[in-house]
């Protein structure tokens, strides 16, 4: 007697093929959808890479700033360094400052830079005026010492080695316990409270700004790819209702349009994430430079935003597709069949 | 729920000689009103109607009266705003959608009125599309669908897409395409308006192959006199109800009724 059974749930390679040959040949329509999602990702890539580009740039002229600091002052205690050696003692590794204030000394004129032998690998390697001797070595016809580094100074006799020399100065947050405090210079400078507060604050207005931008470039995005995916299931209202009148069930329904909205976000993401990247890094070499832009921009950072937005798009993708999804699996087969619709 | 009373459509629409026949489609008091807006149209008054496994059975009516109506409801495309349509004695409205797919995608094969072919698939496409829903894939399908193709004579037409195609082709890749997962039962509505006589004559006698070969049930709304000389029964529908049944022997072709 009755003999119906379940329909056969179908496997996804199904839906996949019907979806890449949808895409395939309503290429044209495919694309307009697809625009839509690039034109959102890339602007939210954009938004990122430039705050991106932003931050690296101030924290270079900070950089900037420090190092001509530094420079300065130690110009007025010492004129010229021509043909002279200086003595470098490592306390852990050096700072991108800290280098560059060696690199200024070496391009002024200065013969070359001692470091303790088996140090060397806390100095960064573009530093090529390195010349590793033993630690008796180390202070002999040096025009000053200096130490630079992070971490706490190494055990010396420090009381014989500043002996020799004279002039000594650091970079380091403290001098050596407490003893030697009339021998160092302090080169680097603590913030003021008022300075760190106005940092602070400008933090905070920056990130609210970005979050704010990023809400709106959302916001955009989601608008742009639910508008398309609406538009593309009221278009194929009556092939949806065909298949369904051949016996497509609802899953597979929704499985062609959810399939569909990733593969549109995937690739609108990917696009959209390298176009907003370059429209940014083009906007701001425009005004700062090239070489700015290029020596500021963290690649580790930016490319992880590139991932960000590329789920981003296929995730917004999806969600955009559930409504119309549904709409489309859940509508009745009869639909499809009046000429007019 | 309301007990059904056959006797009183059975005394009306079944013929003496089909009496004790097996019924595979029976539609019990049909009503479908379509309301879009504050516009009501009753398309079905209340249809009733068995038809018998493996007959060739032809609908007639005026355009309107309400037969695209009664095949979507007996076929299972859409529910009737009441009344009862059984297929091989289900219930159909007890059905569940994975079940109703099943219904539609092994038991039936639909022809529609405007073809419904999907325009972004190639002809065979097309017609492997309700075998991939079966779950039938690859060579084993391709091959069927060519062999179903040639026998409606489009084995020339294989890659082409429906736009390319004439009226009268699609017509017949749409044929094709109802007898994809060899159904029991073939409902046609108006198969043969798009065609040419020729045409129209080789999709008769594909028909009544069917029928007489695999013993395929035949429904068909159609005007067209071949068609309805060569059917089994025909049955008359008049405003949104089935009004008379016949066979065509005790029918007078010329007489007005048919022009
Ligand atoms: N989906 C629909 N929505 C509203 N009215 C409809 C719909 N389908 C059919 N009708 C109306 O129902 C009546 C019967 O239509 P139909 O079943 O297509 O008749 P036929 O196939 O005999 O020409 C007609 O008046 C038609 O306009
Ligand atoms: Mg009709």
């Amino acid at each position: 007697m009755p003999k119906i059974q379940n329909q056969i749930k179908l496997p996804i390679s199904v839906a996949l093929e019907v979806v890449l040959q949808g895409l395939r040949i309503r290429l044209g329509r495919s694309v307009v959808t697809i625009t839509g999602v690039i034109c959102g990702i890339a602007f939210l890539m954009s938004i990122l890479t430039g705050q991106l580009i932003k931050q690296g740039v101030s924290e270079e002229d900070a950089k900037r700033a420090e190092v001509d600091r530094i420079n300065n002052f130690m110009k007025a205690d010492l004129p010229t360094l021509d043909g002279k050696n200086i003595t470098l003692i490592a306390a852990g590794m050096l700072s991108e400052v800290e280098t560059r204030v060696l690199e200024r000394i070496i391009a002024d004129g200065a013969a070359g830079i001692k470091v303790e032998s088996g140090t060397e690998s806390q100095i960064p390697r573009k530093l090529t005026a390195l010349r590793p001797v033993p630690r008796d070595q180390l202070i002999a016809e040096s025009a000053f010492v200096l130490v630079m580094g992070g971490d706490t100074l190494p055990d010396r006799d420090w009381r014989v080695l500043l002996g020799q020399t004279p002039l000594a100065l650091t970079t380091p947050g403290g001098s050596p316990a407490g003893m030697l405090d009339g021998q160092f210079v302090k080169l680097s400078r603590e913030l003021t409270e008022e300075e760190l507060a106005r940092r602070a604050a400008q933090a905070r207005k920056d990130k609210f700004r970005s979050i704010w931008i990023g809400a709106v470039a959302l916001l955009v995005t989601v608008i742009g790819i639910t508008n398309a995916m609406l538009m593309s299931v009221t278009e194929r209202f009556r092939e949806i209702g065909t298949m369904k009148c051949l016996g497509a069930l609802s899953a597979f329904i929704r499985q062609i349009f959810l399939l569909e909205s990733s593969m549109m976000g995937l690739s609108g993401g990917i696009v959209g994430a390298i176009v907003g990247a370059l429209f940014s890094i083009i906007a701001y070499a425009l005004s700062y430079g090239i070489s700015m832009v290029a020596g500021s921009l963290p690649l580790v950072p930016l490319f992880g935003f590139g991932i960000v937005c590329v789920i981003v798009g296929i995730v917004l993708s999806v969600v955009a597709a559930l409504y119309p999804a549904h709409v489309a699996s859940n509508m009745v087969p009869a639909h499809a069949l009046r000429s007019n619709v | 729920m309301k007990a059904l009373d056959h006797t009183k459509f059975k005394a009306l629409f079944t013929l003496p000689e089909n009496e004790g026949r097996p019924v595979i489609i029976r539609g019990v008091d049909i009503i479908k009103t379509y309301r879009m807006g504050d516009q009501v149209t009753h398309a079905l008054r209340g249809a009733t109607l068995d038809v018998y496994k493996g007959e060739y059975l032809s609908i007639m009516g005026p355009s309107g009266s309400g037969k695209s109506t009664l095949f979507n409801a007996i076929g299972a495309l859409h529910k009737p705003t009441s009344g009862k349509v059984y297929i091989d004695q289900v219930d159909i409205a007890q059905l569940d959608t994975d079940e109703l797919a099943w219904l539609r995608c092994r038991k039936i094969g639909y022809i529609f009125q405007s073809y419904n072919l999907i325009q972004v698939m190639t002809c065979l496409e097309n017609v492997m599309l309700p075998m991939s829903f079966a779950g039938l894939d690859g060579e084993e399908a391709r091959e069927k669908a060519i062999q179903i193709l040639k026998l409606v004579g489009l084995g020339h037409r294989l890659l082409h897409k429906p736009a390319e195609l004439s009226g009268g082709q699609q017509q017949r890749v749409a044929i094709a395409r109802s007898l994809a997962n060899s159904p029991e039962i073939v409902l046609a509505d108006e198969p043969t308006a798009n065609l040419d006589q020729n045409t129209g004559q080789e999709m008769i006698d594909l028909f009544v192959k069917l029928q007489e070969e695999l013993g395929v049930t035949i429904i068909s709304a159609t005007h067209d006199l071949k068609m309805l000389q060569s059917s089994d029964r025909i049955l008359w529908i008049a405003d949104g109800r089935i009004v008379k049944a016949a066979r065509p022997e005790e029918l007078d072709f010329n007489s007005e009724d048919f022009h």
